[in-house]
């Protein structure tokens, strides 16, 4: 009845969904995943050779008068952000003291550990980035990720000399947040796009401006409290719909940042102390 | 007899179309980074029909969803439906001028990024159709240096 193309085209598209569905409900395959990624390694060593070339080329290719330009605009910086430290300081131990009067628990400090973008998603359906850190260097799944601006992600998948992090623009990602003015709780989802993310069910009558600064809220564990995420860009009141449409500019930067901050957070401080 | 195409420059080709997928690309020209494994794919299938064909590409596209982290089968489905019709056509295309093949390739990568987007969003995964034209575009103006790269190779056999 059918030609044999047809017959085989079938069979194919079958076999294809038939692996989508077990993939999707099971995780029969990723001891399959976890030797694509240590073949993916070496390639990725040599797609970042021009990023090296360019990174060698800023160190050793300047004059001395850019080097002199440059340590007068990083001691000019150093003064600002000095003259910033001590007003913070004095505000953290105004809130030490705050904490201590409420009776609540004192706040651990955050480790970090810096890292380098090895690799990014080679298509635009999925937004994750490969570091080159790995659990030989105490990386763990859920781990945060920051970059110089705000959060970034999550690492999703962990090996030993590299992991694989999911950023919070992927459409898979939803991250609890709350609003920095008035501590509006609510959940900024990934939408597949570097530059936004999504406020997911917002009631109209919720405060929540344009311009509004979004902090990690915490909830949920898996991120620490307190982070940077984005700045509230745009507010729709859809008529008929029961929710707000907002949507959040990201703070980090998440399609050019190369170098990333890996934070063990106190929970996971502790563990290792623990142990 | 139709002319053979050696195994180990397709491996080549594969290699190369990896590494250029997987070469990082900053801000929104990401999204307009076509699919080189696809592009091969249809190069051969266009120019070799009798050697590659619905099989291969469905081979190819259990690769690619091995590189791409994507669920397995996710672009086997895209590309076996795209070798499907290459496969239907391939009477016509082999034979066709280079201008009426970047038209036929435009279509194939245009369907392929639909298909694409539809199994995505069958997963929940909302993906951005602003940038399909313009990628699928791109995808069909490299089609003379992916076919000049594979063709050297063969003239060097």
């Amino acid at each position: 009845m059918y030609s044999p193309l047809f017959r085989r085209i079938l069979t194919l598209a079958l076999i294809a969904a038939v692996l989508m569905i077990v993939d999707r409900s099971t995780t029969w395959f990723q001891p399959v995943r976890v030797i694509f990624d240590y073949l993916e390694r070496p390639l990725y060593w040599v797609t970042n050779i021009p990023a090296s070339i360019k990174e060698w080329g800023e160190v050793h290719l300047v004059t001395r008068d850019q080097l002199i330009e440059e340590n007068r605009r990083l001691q000019q910086e150093r003064l600002i952000y000095r003259g910033r430290l001590q007003r913070m300081s004095e505000l953290a131990s105004e809130n030490l003291r705050l904490l201590q009067l409420l009776n609540a628990s004192e706040l651990l400090v955050d480790r970090i550990l810096v890292t380098q973008v090895i690799g990014v998603s080679p298509t635009p359906q999925r937004h994750t980035v490969t570091i080159d850190r790995g659990s030989e260097d105490g990386a763990y799944v859920g781990q945060p990720l920051l970059d110089s601006e705000g959060l970034m992600g999550q690492l999703v998948r962990v090996f030993d000399h590299h992991s694989v992090a999911l950023l919070i623009t992927d459409a898979s990602h939803a991250l609890p947040v709350k609003v920095l003015r008035n501590g509006v709780r609510s959940i900024a989802e990934g939408i597949a796009d570097y530059n936004l993310l999504s406020l997911r069910y917002v009631s109209p009558t919720a405060d929540i401006k344009l311009g509004d600064q979004l902090l990690s809220s915490g909830l949920g564990g898996r991120f620490p409290a307190g982070y940077p995420v984005g700045r509230v860009s745009s507010i729709e009141k859809e008529p008929g719909s029961v929710f707000m449409n907002v949507q959040v500019d990201p703070f980090a930067l998440l399609d050019r940042s190369t170098h990333l901050l890996l934070v063990f957070t106190s929970d996971s401080n502790a563990a290792s102390e623990a142990e | 007899m139709a002319p053979s195409y050696p195994t180990t420059n397709v491996i080549y080709a594969m290699v190369l179309a990896i590494v250029l997928q997987l070469v990082p690309i900053q801000g929104t020209l990401f999204h307009w980074k076509p699919n080189f494994i696809l592009l091969v794919v249809i190069v051969l299938i266009i120019n070799y029909p009798h050697k590659y064909g619905l099989g291969f590409a469905a081979l190819m596209g259990l690769l690619a969803d091995g590189i791409f982290g994507t669920t397995l089968g996710h672009f086997m489905f895209v590309f076996t439906l795209c070798g499907g019709i290459l496969e239907l056509l391939s009477r016509w295309t082999h034979y066709f001028e280079l201008s009426y093949r970047i038209v036929a390739v435009f279509l194939v990568t245009l369907f392929a990024a639909f298909t694409q987007t539809l199994v995505a969003n069958m997963q929940g995964i909302s993906v951005p159709l602003d940038y399909l034209p313009g990628m699928t575009i791109i995808s069909a103006l490299l089609l003379p240096f992916i076919e000049r790269f594979i063709g050297r190779k063969h003239e060097t056999q």
